[in-house]
């Protein structure tokens, strides 16, 4: 009994095909309102569908109504609904017509049957929708015939120009390396600068009255996580957000059996959805994240990880936010970081990593109004926009990143919000390596689906959307293909008195470079220990001195993710939580753990 | 000639505009701040940096940007400001090498103090963000000076003039003169603990400059006074504003310009060949 109470879903019958039996694990429907329908004795119903009457056109007033007409019986509709209330009632009979038969379930068991009746058709939708509306932003195929004739010409004419004239060659390479390694330095102490002081936005009016909130709509993908459920829902239920107005989609892999044990015995209130994601296309994030987007209702939708520990107020903070901003802005990212900071080294470094990105840099681009690569979680977007651009690219490994980016180039503006989400950093190398990894990967597949054709680009982003998009997004990942080569040529030339190209070129020019990266390594290694500063955690800021031996780790990680990016460029390197040994504390919103 | 006025000009004109913000910000009626400003802007380093090398500007302008900057810090704390104050210890390292270190040794201690009840932790964090900028700058200028042979003597501030007549025994007039300008601002102002960063600048100004003498290392004392314009305009911006501190800024700014002048005559050679 106690097993069926918490099975949610479909079970498909023995006969198997359209038969489905669905159990509802409590009766969710309001009392006075069952007691109206036509069967209201049993939430338990054992009757074919008829799948010929649905259809995919209409599953926007299916998803609206919470309504799926089942079958026809004695010339009347049965329709499943979750909703019998008397408005959705007449909404349903505008729909269906006059002879309707109301079979009234709850919501998880009506998502499990609109889930089971368009499985193909939103799986389809979830992998393949970017890539059929804007193909030319879509992930899927990674590097493009003129990209990569440019790719393989550029080092053979390198080599052929340095064998053929030396001197000027080695010149024209250095000033482009220096001046682009400059570049990113100068962008940076910009974007630190612009991001130190808060930014001033209009308030937003109050809202006094909750029953005025709107529906808001909260994502969490789920994969191989079953350790964290718990607290997982623990952290939601904190959210100070009406329990009526919120919406809570827990998207799981079908085949994650470990995961769907966790979350089912679970006691999960109303606000709870649980999605299991069939298997096909690829097995990312970013395909569950649209799957889930498909069912949602909200006006508002966010994205969690499954370790997140968003701050309480979060999501009003967020909607204030909304209210106050004009309409472009359809997206709002809250900032980073984790509640195991100061377990080891490796966490402190990481910890110092996100203050940077998250408090400064982040908030230096929203500044200068240049394309924001979104980080992963905790980004709040109007839902019909995120819709309209047919959400996540499924076959990017940082969705995020590319996100942020293709809003630029629609048009639309993202802005960074104050509040924080905390969560779990990697706490062992191996794990974190294989973060850092995808991620590298990542923001090489969006710099080369955004760099497809630059022009275009140009003329989306503008001069300075274009510059900070080469800056920020490619310049993340060369400058950490690059510095172990400078710091070799920098350890050489202190070792044997000389720089290794010393022979092509006069001193001035030869040392040039090498001051460029040194003054280059000691503003980055400042900005390390100035991150924490805003938080108020001082106490890393001295962890900021051995910044160096973390780039020489981000480094590896970048060839290991260009690796993969020939090999297996869809390929999600899972990060796995719940090993911390600091236990996931509620976020209570200020300085934070 | 037309390079030294060039270099000359721009930290002027950062210096002019300097005074009458930090002035007119801190309340200052536009009189008063104007006042000040032209003498302090008259002084005979600031004067003879346009015709000869401008280094007692850029001096002055470092010296003043410190003292700005941690003024500012010590009103209130926040992310750019302590960026300013890490970045103008180390640019004044490269004017002044010793007066930076000083500086560096004395300024934070002012305002990481107040950080000693959050734990040691954090303030070392502090003192770790106000440091890391300076000691970076010292330990470059060291490299530079040993592996690429840098002279760091013409780091220090050089002569304001050509052919000063300069020599050891003149090695303390700096420091002497810098104690009889600042002395009565500094105890005028001591009491006001927003006045206190500046206060500490100017102790170290004059700290490096007996240090120098005490290392026998002789520097022109037109050049170095100079230093005393913006060290007197950002102590008086950063005390509550009243006619008795308007007075004695202004006696100081007085003070400073009249003597920088008899010093600058005093070691003049004559005739005046290198005009």
């Amino acid at each position: 009994m106690e097993a069926d109470r918490h099975s949610f879903g479909i079970r498909p019958s023995p006969l198997g095909v359209w038969t489905r039996r669905i159990l509802v694990p409590t009766p969710r429907a309001p009392a006075q309102f069952r007691k109206k329908l036509d069967n209201a004795k049993s939430d338990e119903i054992l009757v074919p569908q008829d799948p010929s009457l649905s259809n995919p056109a209409d599953f926007t007033f299916y998803r609206e109504s919470l309504s799926l007409p089942w079958s026809v019986n004695g010339g009347r509709l049965t329709v499943l609904t979750a909703d019998a209330s008397p408005a959705n009632r007449a909404r349903m009979t505008a729909q269906y017509g006059q002879a309707l038969r109301l079979h009234a379930v709850s919501k998880q068991a009506f998502w499990n049957a609109l889930a089971a009746r368009f499985q193909a058709h939103l799986l389809d939708a979830a992998a393949q929708d970017l890539a059929r509306r804007y193909p030319e932003f879509s992930a899927q195929r990674v590097i493009t015939r003129g990209q990569s004739c440019i790719l393989i010409a550029l080092p053979v004419l390198l080599v052929l120009a340095l064998y053929v004239m030396p001197v000027a060659a080695n010149a024209a390479l250095l000033s482009v390396l220096t001046l682009g390694y400059l570049g990113n330095v100068f962008f940076r102490v910009v974007l630190v600068w612009l991001g130190a002081v808060p930014i001033a936005r209009p308030a937003s009016p109050p809202c006094d009255d909750d029953r005025g909130l709107p529906l808001y709509s909260i994502i969490v993908p789920l994969h191989r996580e079953a350790q964290v459920v718990p607290a997982l829902v623990d952290a939601l239920g904190a959210l100070d957000y009406p329990v009526d107005r919120l919406e809570i989609a827990l998207v799981l892999e079908a085949d994650d059996t470990e995961t769907i044990a966790a979350v089912r015995a679970q006691p999960l209130d109303d606000r709870f959805i649980v999605l299991e994601v069939p298997h096909g296309g690829p097995r990312t994030k970013p395909k569950a994240a649209n799957y889930a987007l498909s069912f949602l209702r909200g006006a508002f939708t966010v994205i969690y990880d499954a370790e997140d520990r968003p701050e309480p107020d979060q999501l009003r903070k967020a909607l204030a936010a909304f209210c106050a901003a004009p309409q472009d802005v359809v997206c709002l990212q809250a900032r980073l970081n984790f509640y195991n900071a100061r377990e080891n080294w490796l966490t402190r470094m990481f910890a110092l990593d996100y203050a940077l990105w998250f408090d400064f840099l982040l908030p230096g681009l929203d500044r200068l109004g240049v394309p924001m690569p979104l980080g992963g979680t905790s980004n709040h977007f109007r839902t019909g926009s995120l819709r309209a651009i047919a959400g996540w690219d499924a076959y990017n490994v940082t969705e995020d990143a590319d996100l942020g980016i293709r809003l630029a180039r629609l048009g639309l503006r993202v802005n960074t919000l104050d509040s924080t989400t905390y969560e779990e950093a990697p706490v062992d190398l191996g794990n974190w390596l294989r973060q850092r990894s995808r991620w590298m990967k990542g923001y090489m597949q969006t710099w080369l689906v955004h760099m497809r054709n630059p022009a275009r680009l140009l003329r989306h982003a503008g001069v300075s959307g274009f510059l900070g998009f080469q800056l920020f997004v490619g310049g993340t990942f060369l400058t950490a293909l690059l510095n172990p080569l400078m710091w070799a040529v920098f350890l050489y030339s202190v070792l044997f008195g000389s720089v290794p190209y010393a022979g092509f070129l006069s001193a001035p020019s030869a040392d040039f470079p090498l001051l460029g990266l040194v003054a280059g390594n000691v503003l980055f290694t400042y900005f390390a220990m100035l991150g924490p500063y805003r938080r108020g955690w001082l106490d890393l800021t001295p962890q900021g001195f051995t910044a160096p031996f973390y780039w020489a780790l981000i480094s590896a990680a970048s060839y290991r993710g260009l690796w993969h990016l020939f090999v297996k460029p869809w390929h999600w390197e899972k990060t796995h939580h719940g090993h911390s040994r600091q236990p996931p504390i509620r976020a209570v919103g200020g300085g934070g753990p | 000639m037309t390079a030294h006025v060039v270099a000359a000009l721009l930290p002027a004109a950062l210096l002019a505009g300097g005074f009458l913000t930090w002035l007119r910000r801190a309340g200052h009626a536009w009189p008063v701040a104007a006042m000040l400003s032209v003498f302090a802007l008259s002084q005979a380093g600031m004067i003879a940096a346009v015709t000869g090398p401008g280094h007692s500007l850029w001096l002055a302008l470092g010296v003043g940007a410190v003292a700005a900057s941690a003024s500012a810090l010590a009103e209130r704390e926040d992310a750019r400001r302590i960026i300013l104050v890490g970045s103008s210890l180390a640019a004044i390292q490269l004017c002044d090498p010793m007066g930076g270190l000083v500086a560096a040794g004395l300024l934070p201690a002012t305002i990481a103090a107040r950080q000693a009840r959050e734990g040691p932790h954090k303030t070392a964090g502090l003192y770790a963000l106000l440091l890391f900028l300076p000691v970076m700058a010292a330990l470059v200028l060291l490299y530079l000076s040993r592996a690429q042979h840098l002279d760091l003597a013409r780091l220090l501030a050089g002569p304001s003039l050509p052919g000063l007549r300069l020599d050891v025994r003149w090695r303390f007039s700096p420091a002497l003169g810098l104690v009889a300008v600042l002395v009565p601002l500094l105890i005028e102002l001591w009491r006001w603990r927003s006045a206190r960063p500046a206060l500490f600048v100017a102790i170290a100004v004059i700290a490096s400059a007996l240090f120098d003498g005490l290392a026998g290392v002789i520097r022109d004392p037109v050049a170095l006074m100079a230093v005393a314009a913006p060290l007197t305009v950002v102590m008086l911006a950063s005390s509550p504003p009243s006619p008795v501190h308007d007075r004695y800024a202004l006696m100081t700014a007085v003070l400073c310009a009249g003597l920088s002048w008899l010093v600058l005559f005093w070691f003049l050679p004559l005739p005046i060949a290198s005009f």
